[in-house]
Formats: structure tokens, sequence, C-alpha cells
């Protein structure tokens, strides 16, 4: 990065942080600070809750499983826009209606207290241990590809969105949102348009995608039946379901972006603005990495794609079997180049079955190349049992630092900090709001009417879930397996919470003993299945889902029979 | 599709919450805002369920283009 870059990074990141604090220092209400600003628009609404969803993990691994698996990662997405429908015409307008600052407020008007107590407190276990890895992920990529500090890259993420979001609350969230959005728009539109310019001049668009999809990387729906399969039709649309009802429907970090705005029309706007572009943004990001593996049958790849882990073991003391095979990969590259090349004239002018050999021939010098990478692999883990084989995350940076301009090498970090900062602070926002509304006003309800002691008790747990996830996300570079361990419990965890909102919403006889022990039973019981099963984790939102409804619907029958005044 | 009331949680009045009847913002709907509310405002569509129905339909839309893309360039 040179001076250039600098200036477009920190004059972007600094100067929307900067803008949303100012714009928002005076938010004396607490409504203001909860919701956001009456009079926003349904535009920043939907571009709140695509930026708090896109987080810079989204940039940088999403183009990653392009290149590396193809483009079938969007089916992961067909179930959104129909649980957007949902949130819409059932979630929203109760929300509003009620005038309830949290979904789990919502839980306790409908229940009681110690079911609200629940979901609340299941928000704030996954969502308070998720918060230090939404800062740590991403900070440990960029700080390795640019060869920064890894706490002070932690450390300045993490001031900057706590000094915004403690000012001005949503508000400042809403605002500074936008303004993310409309960065990363740019500099992904940027990076695709330099790379379409990268491209061999007789290959075009639809050459690259010919050469792509001869590859396998454009396989964009599967509709088979095969549990096995990883990304299919079926999977998407029914776990994607439960999955995206559970995030937008009952994660605080989303309801609150959509709950505020001008009325409730602007909040519905917004959603089904995302219900709309998600899916074609999502796919748009994966066509980028498919079509960054068209760029490198072109040009060398990297033998493996963090480079600075790769370069430690070929310029250490045993670095000669590191070195022999960049060699042997080099060697692969020019026979791959040739093959594709082949394929190429003979797609244009050859027969069906000169084109069959030729495509055949590809797909085995493509092989030979993977195994090659593999080797590279092995002989890693060999090295240091410790390292990441996983190099896909490492992609699409590699592009931006070797390929792109500059200037625009720091546009694009700027997109990866703006989506860093953008999640992070609906987060934040949202930890602090359920802390204070949830916890706080519950054991201290004389301070509930005392609006200034409540901005001051939201601001004060706002700061201090930020500190904790900058704290966590400092630690967790010693626990890099607490990080998967968090991101499954995510999973594990939302499917039960929709449960109990689906029996509150459509069940108006289970009352709040039975969807208590229905919740945690249910629970329990996708922890043991969990660890029975090896199905796709979309599928226990489904099931965490089911069993509580249908284990409320039970234990109300049996609670109601034994004790209809207690149940 | 616009009838909070008709759901299980929307029978309670917003400030029946005992425990932290807390300040409120203004924007207590009254019925006359909740039916001004049921227009979506959007051009060429009357109803909230025809929006709906829009993005559902445009959601089949993607999904065949996809199947379509994956089909032309396989």
């Amino acid at each position: 990065m040179n001076a250039l870059d600098w200036i477009v990074l920190l004059g972007t990141i600094l100067g929307i942080a900067a803008y949303g604090t100012w714009r928002t220092r005076h938010t004396r209400k607490l409504d203001t600070y909860l919701k956001g600003n009456h009079s926003t628009k349904w535009g920043t609404i939907g571009l709140s809750v695509m930026a708090t969803q896109a987080s810079a993990i989204t940039f940088l691994s999403i183009p990653g499983q392009g290149f590396d698996s193809g483009i079938g990662f969007v089916q992961n997405y067909f179930g959104l826009p129909l649980a957007l429908i949902i949130v819409c015409a059932v979630f929203l307008p109760i929300y509003r209606h009620l005038g309830v600052y949290t979904a789990y407020e919502y839980l306790g008007r409908r229940f009681d207290a110690k079911t609200r107590l629940l979901g609340a407190g299941l928000f704030l276990l996954q969502r308070g241990l998720a918060s230090g890895v939404t800062i740590y992920a991403p900070a440990i990529i960029l700080s390795t590809v640019l060869g920064w500090r890894l706490d002070l890259t932690i450390v300045f993420t993490g001031i900057t969105v706590i000094v915004y979001t403690v000012t001005g609350g949503s508000a400042a969230v809403n605002l500074t949102q936008k303004w993310q959005m409309g960065v990363i728009f740019g500099g992904m539109v940027t990076a695709f348009v330099v790379l379409l310019t990268k491209l061999p001049s007789e290959l075009g668009f639809s050459g690259a995608a010919h050469v792509a999809g001869a590859m396998g990387k454009l396989h964009a729906v599967d509709f088979s039946l095969n549990p096995d399969r990883r990304y299919t039709f079926w999977s998407g649309l029914l776990g994607g379901l439960f999955l995206s009802l559970s995030y937008f429907g009952t994660d605080q970090s989303q309801v609150q972006r959509y709950i505020g705005g001008a009325a409730l029309r602007e909040g519905r706007l917004g959603l089904m603005f995302n219900a709309l572009l998600k899916i074609p943004m999502q796919f748009f990001i994966l066509l980028l990495g498919a079509l960054v593996f068209v760029f490198h049958q072109f040009e060398p790849e990297p033998v493996f794609f963090n480079r600075s882990e790769w370069q430690h073991h070929t310029q250490g003391p045993e670095g000669a079997p590191f070195r022999a095979i960049e060699a042997r990969h080099a060697a692969a590259h020019t026979e791959r180049e040739t093959a594709v090349r082949a394929w190429m004239a003979v797609r244009e002018s050859g027969g069906p079955a000169a084109e069959a050999n030729a495509r055949k021939a590809m797909l085995a010098a493509r092989d030979r190349m993977e195994g090659v990478r593999n080797e590279a692999k092995a002989a890693l883990k060999a090295a240091d049992p410790r390292v990441s084989t996983k190099d896909s995350d490492y992609v699409f940076i590699n592009f931006i630092m070797t390929q792109l301009p500059h200037g625009v090498i720091g546009l694009l970090i700027a997109v990866m900090f703006a989506a860093a900062l953008g999640s992070k602070a609906s987060e934040l926002n949202a930890l602090g709001t359920t802390t204070t509304i949830d916890l706080w006003r519950q054991f201290r309800p004389l301070a509930a009417h005392d609006e200034r002691r409540n901005i001051h008790s939201a601001k004060w747990f706002t700061a201090i879930w930020g500190m904790f996830a900058i704290g966590f996300a400092l630690y967790a570079s010693f626990a890099e397996n607490l990080i998967e361990a968090i991101n499954i419990l995510g999973s594990i965890f939302y499917g039960v919470v929709l449960g109990i909102f689906l029996v509150a919403f459509f069940f108006a006889r289970v009352r709040g003993t039975a969807v208590f022990w229905a919740a945690l039973v249910s629970q329990t019981l996708v922890i043991i299945l969990y660890n029975v099963l090896s199905i796709s984790y979309l599928w226990y939102n489904l099931i965490g889902c089911a069993a509580c409804v249908i284990l409320g619907l039970v234990f109300q029958g049996l609670f109601g029979r034994r004790s209809p005044a207690q149940a | 599709m616009t009838r909070p009331n008709s759901f299980a949680g929307g029978g309670k009045p917003p400030h029946s919450s005992g425990s932290a009847a807390a300040p409120k913002g203004p924007h207590e709907p009254t019925e006359a805002e909740l039916k001004r509310e049921e227009k979506p405002g959007v051009p060429g569509f009357e109803t909230w369920a025809g929006v709906y129905w829009f993005v559902f339909g445009s959601f089949v839309v993607v999904v065949l283009l996809l199947v379509a893309f994956s089909g032309a360039y396989a």
C-alpha cells in the first residue's frame, strides 16, 4: 500500500465514523438512541439491514468460495426472500404496534419474565461470544496480508466502532451504514470492472464464463435430494428459510434496524429491498471469485494464497522442499494454461468429439495443479501442525494486493473495514440495548422512567460490550478452536429461539411455562443431535424450531390440564 | 396483511408490561395510522399482498435465471 491507498482508506473509514459521530452527537431521546431517527426512510433501513448481515468475512471469504467450489453457495440464500416476506407480514407489524425496543421485550408481554430472560439470555450469550470473532476474523486476514500488527488492527477497528456507536446509538449506526454500503458497492463494482480488463483480450466475459463453466465453477442450482450434498436447492430453501426467519425475525441486531423509521411502510420496504437484492448480490460476489479463478488460468497463482505463511517456510532453513513444490507448481500452471487455450481454440472451431477430448485434457491438467496445491498444504502441515491450510479466505485479498492499481487497493481495503464496522456496530448496538432493556431495567424498574439514566446505561453497556469484544478478539488468537465452537453455538441456538417466537405469534393458547420448558428441552435435544448426526448445520434451525413448537403444544396440553392457573 | 391484533402477541396494549413500562417512543400508532400504513405507497401496488407476490415472483425468476445461466455455461 502506498500513500494514496492510505489516504483513501483512512479518509473513507475515519471520515464516515467522524461524520456519524458528529451528526448524532446530540441524541438525547431514548427512542432515537435505541431505534434510530424517526424520519429514517426505507432506503436507509434497507442498506442498514444489508450492512448488518454483510460482515468483512462476506467480502473476504465468499469470493474465495467462488474460486474454490464455484457459485453453488448462492443456494444458501434461497430461503431469505421468503423469510423476509413472513417477517414483513407477521413479525414487524407486531413489534411496531407494541412499540417494543427489543424482540425479547415482546416475549415478556406475550408470555412472562422468565421466557423474556431466556430469549434475551440466548441472544446475549451467542452474540456476546461471537462479537470477538467478528473483529478477530477479518483482522487476522488483513494483518497477515498487509503486514500490520494484529493487536493494533483489532484495537483500531474496535475503538472506531465503539466511538460512534456509543455516541449516537442506532441513529449513528443507520447513518454510517448507509455510507459504508456505498463504499462497499463502489469498491466491489470497481474490482469487478478491473478484473474484466485483466482477463485475456480474446476471452471477454462470455469466454471467461465458458472457461469457468467448463471447470465446474458455474453450477448455481442443484435440485438433488442427496442429503450428503453440501449446497442444494432444497437445503437452501428449507434450512435457509428457517435460518433467515430466525436471524431477521428474532435476532436483535437485525430487529433493531427495521423497527424504527418514519412508519411501518419504511421498515417493510427496507426488508423487501433486501429480499430483492440479496441473491443477486451474493451471486455477483461469488461470480467475482469464479472470474478470479479464470484469471489465474492465464496468470500464475501462488502455490498457497496465504503468501506470508508460505514465504515463512520457503525462506527458512528447511525451505528446499517448499521451493521444489513451487517449481512443480509453475510447471503445472504452464501445462494447465496450454490445455485451457487448446480447449478454447477447439471450442471455437473443432467438432464435439475434439471439444470433449480437449475438455478432458484441460480437467486433467486442472487436477494435476490441484494435486500440487494439496502437496503444498501437506508440506505446510508437516512443518507446522498448528498452521491452517484453508487458504481460500486469502484468494480475493491476494488479487486485490497484487493486481489492482494503487488507490483502488485502498478503496478495497476500505470495503473490508466498512463491512467490519457496519456489522460490528449493529451487534454492539443490539447487545447494549438488550442488556439495558431486558436485563438492567428488569432489575432496576424504578430507573425505567428516567430517560436520561436509560441512555446513560445504554451507552455504558454498549461500551462495555465493545471492550469485551476487543478483549475477546485479542485472546482469540490463542484459541483458534474457540472460534469454530462459537460459530457452531450460534447455528444450534437459532432454531429454538425462532420456535419460541412462532409459538408466541401463532399459538395463542400456549403460555409462558409451557414454551419455556419446551425451549429448554428442544435446545438440549438439538445439542444431543448435533453430537450424534453429521447433517448440514442448516437443518438444526428446522429441527430446533419444530421441536420447540411441538413440545410447546404438548406441554401446554399437560400443564393446562394439571393446573390452568399456573400454566 | 396488516392485522397485528389477529396474532397471538398483538392483543396486549403497548404499556401493559409491568416491570419495564418505560418511557415509550412517540410512535404508538392509532387505528387510523395503522390503516393508512396498510397502503404500500409503491406505484402499481395497492396492497402489501401485491408487493409480497411481486417479491416472490422475482425470486422465482432469479432462480430460473440462475438455472439458465448454469445451463448456458456448464
